[in-house]
């Protein structure tokens, strides 16, 4: 258990993590916990999605479709979510790894396993959310965690609203983990760091209010 | 660090609540999507109304025989319990004193006619006899008069005038007495082979009951048409009223038969009391097709129908929303959203509700409407596993169900 990138652990306590981190020459388990964090992400998108979360734009076919194809296009629905945690994970773990690997002459599977720190939080407020679907109606972009409730009160520019909603607290303690780890990883200036993090997480941001702002039912 | 910590916390949670705040206060400018699992469909129903009560099957007349001992001595019964009988079956035979003193009256005085007739033969012999002699008294020795000649034939002609009138007379009494013999043996000859009387159903039916006592009645029959009985308590009765149409129903039926009420009692069965509740009998004519299907004495449970609305948009009671004044629904409506309607209420029946306005049949409405976040919002529902076919999917295109996920993916 030596030097096992132990997820929660490092989560939590990252004061130790860090520079247990630094210090270590191997980090073994990384690809076993990457292959099972994607997983896990794929999961936890699916689970949401069977309950429905985001599946609104079906709502309007429920008058003019069969129960049965109404039913069978949830379940698309649920599998493109399903591809799209998987995606997620993936795109969370190896993109801000590589971005940081290419600045720094640290070990990718040191970043990688920074990654393994910040993709529970994405999970968690993923889980979260949905019993606050579920039981007030609040989904993302009403999240109480998010900026996209007061977003809705100040503006009806939907893409601001998108943008807004991807912004929340669980966004923020990310970016705080992360940046801690690799100001202590590269020992690079705080304030580079900081706007490193908070420039590859922005574009994150507009990027998902992007894909949200766009109808692809209608495109596609 | 720890004030760090808390300061931190404490930020986070005052968020969340201005957030939670912001997007659940009333008229919130947040949207709010429903997790709507259960709608249903606005049903097009037949709904009546009806009321329950319990009945008997009876027969609908029972029609009593009556012996009377002055009518003659009573020989035996023809029926027995539970034999079918038409109208005109000889239900008993009986013989009669009466006739046998009648026909002794009438021989005697048959008899005495006779005797009278004989009688008259006898006067009419003798009255002939008493004509030839004066004829040949006149031809042979005629009596002469002083003066000569005819006084004498005059007296005699006069005397066989007067005898061949009393003979015309007497055969003319003869003739009366036979016609008169006549009559009394035809009324002989007509009592003749029937001193054992019948007496005759006058209905058709069955023999419930004979009493072998000879106390009346002596036979109850009971028609084959079944009616059914029954009591409304005091509350029914003001639902109910006569000629309203029925189903009557049991264990011992294939179906339901139907009937109507017609006739509903004023006074209740019992003497009324204040501290029990009124029971009024009604009756139940069943329609004549039913007949022979039912059976007597058996208990049924009857359906009044009270009210009927014939196809009435209905929804179930539980998928309305009542507020202080007016009763909504939810419409899951094609724009996907929730929308909430205000209705106008019929008849309510069974968890069933007429809707008389807001929405028609084939519109999907809420089953709890307590699940609506808010309305004129989105909704969502989970995924109904049951529902799925994997005809759906052959039928789909690969390239729709790649679009599909496709969609779905990017949302």
């Amino acid at each position: 258990m030596n030097n096992r990138i132990e997820v929660l652990r490092g989560l939590f306590n990252y004061n130790y993590y860090t520079y247990k981190l630094r210090d270590s020459e191997h980090v073994p388990g990384v690809w076993k916990n990457t292959a099972l964090l994607i997983l896990l992400s794929g999961l936890i998108f699916g689970i949401s999605a069977y309950f429905g979360i985001g599946s609104e734009y079906l709502s309007k076919k429920l008058t003019s479709i069969s129960r049965e194809e109404y039913e069978m296009q949830k379940l698309l629905f649920m599998a493109g979510q399903t591809v799209l945690g998987l995606v997620f994970g993936a795109v969370m773990i190896f993109l801000p790894s590589l971005f940081f690997w290419t600045l720094s002459d640290v070990e990718l599977k040191k970043f990688l396993a920074v990654q393994l720190f910040v993709l529970p939080i994405f999970l968690l407020e993923k889980l979260i959310e949905i019993p606050f679907a579920l039981s007030l109606g609040l989904t993302q972009v009403s999240s109480p965690f998010a900026l996209g409730t007061i977003g809705q009160y100040i503006t009806d520019n939907n893409f601001i609203i998108y943008f807004l909603s991807s912004i929340s607290i669980f966004k923020g303690w990310a970016i705080f983990i992360e940046y801690k780890y690799l100001k202590m990883l590269t020992g690079k200036n705080p304030k580079i760091v900081m706007l490193l993090v908070i420039g590859l997480y922005l574009i994150f941001w507009l990027f998902s209010a992007l894909i949200s702002f766009v109808q692809f039912e209608k495109i596609l | 660090m720890k004030k760090k910590t808390a300061i931190l916390a404490s930020a986070g949670i005052i968020f969340v609540s201005a957030n939670l705040f912001l997007a659940l206060k009333d008229d919130s400018k947040a949207v709010r999507s429903s997790y709507i699992n259960k709608w249903t469909a606005v049903g097009k129903d037949n709904l009546t109304e009806t009321l329950h009560a319990a009945g008997v099957v009876i027969p609908e007349d029972e029609h009593q025989v009556y012996y009377n001992d002055d009518d003659g001595e009573f020989k035996g019964f023809l029926v027995k319990e539970g034999d079918k009988v038409d109208n005109g079956t000889p239900l008993y035979e009986y013989s009669s004193n009466n006739i046998d003193e009648d026909l002794a009256k009438l021989e005697a005085e048959k008899s005495q006619l006779v005797t009278e007739s004989n009688l008259i033969d006898d006067q009419i012999k003798q009255l002939t006899y008493l004509q030839s002699v004066s004829a040949s008294t006149s031809s042979t020795s005629t009596p002469v008069f002083g003066d000569g000649s005819s006084s004498r034939n005059d007296s005699n002609d006069l005397m066989n005038v007067s005898i061949e009138k009393e003979i015309y007379d007497k055969q003319r009494e003869k003739g009366r007495v036979e016609a008169e013999i006549e009559k009394y043996e035809d009324l002989i000859d007509s009592y003749e082979g029937s001193d054992e009387l019948g007496k005759n159903s006058e209905v058709s039916g069955t023999v419930k009951q004979v009493n072998y006592e000879l106390k009346n009645p002596i036979v109850t029959i009971i028609s084959d048409k079944p009616k059914v009985e029954g009591t409304f308590s005091e509350r029914d009765l003001k639902k109910v009223e006569e000629g309203m149409k029925v189903y009557v129903q049991s264990d011992l039926l294939k179906g339901k038969v139907a009937g109507t009420l017609t006739k509903i009692a004023d006074y209740p069965e019992t003497d009324p009391s204040v501290k029990k509740e009124s029971y009024y009998p009604f009756e139940i004519t069943l329609n004549e097709e039913t007949e022979e299907k039912i059976i007597k004495g058996s208990h049924v449970e009857v359906s009044v129908i009270t009210d009927q609305v014939k196809n009435a948009a209905t929804i179930p009671e539980k998928a309305i929303e009542k507020g202080k004044k007016n009763s909504y629904i939810y419409v899951l409506n094609e724009t996907g959203e929730v929308e909430k309607r205000k209705i106008s209420k019929g008849l309510q029946l069974g968890g069933k509700t007429e809707l008389k306005k807001g929405a028609k049949p084939g519109e999907l409405v809420v089953q709890k409407p307590e699940n609506v976040q808010e309305e004129n919002n989105p909704f969502f529902s989970k995924l109904n596993i049951d529902s799925l076919k994997k005809k759906t999917f052959r039928d789909e295109s690969k390239r729709t169900i790649f679009k599909h996920i496709m969609v779905g993916f990017f949302k």
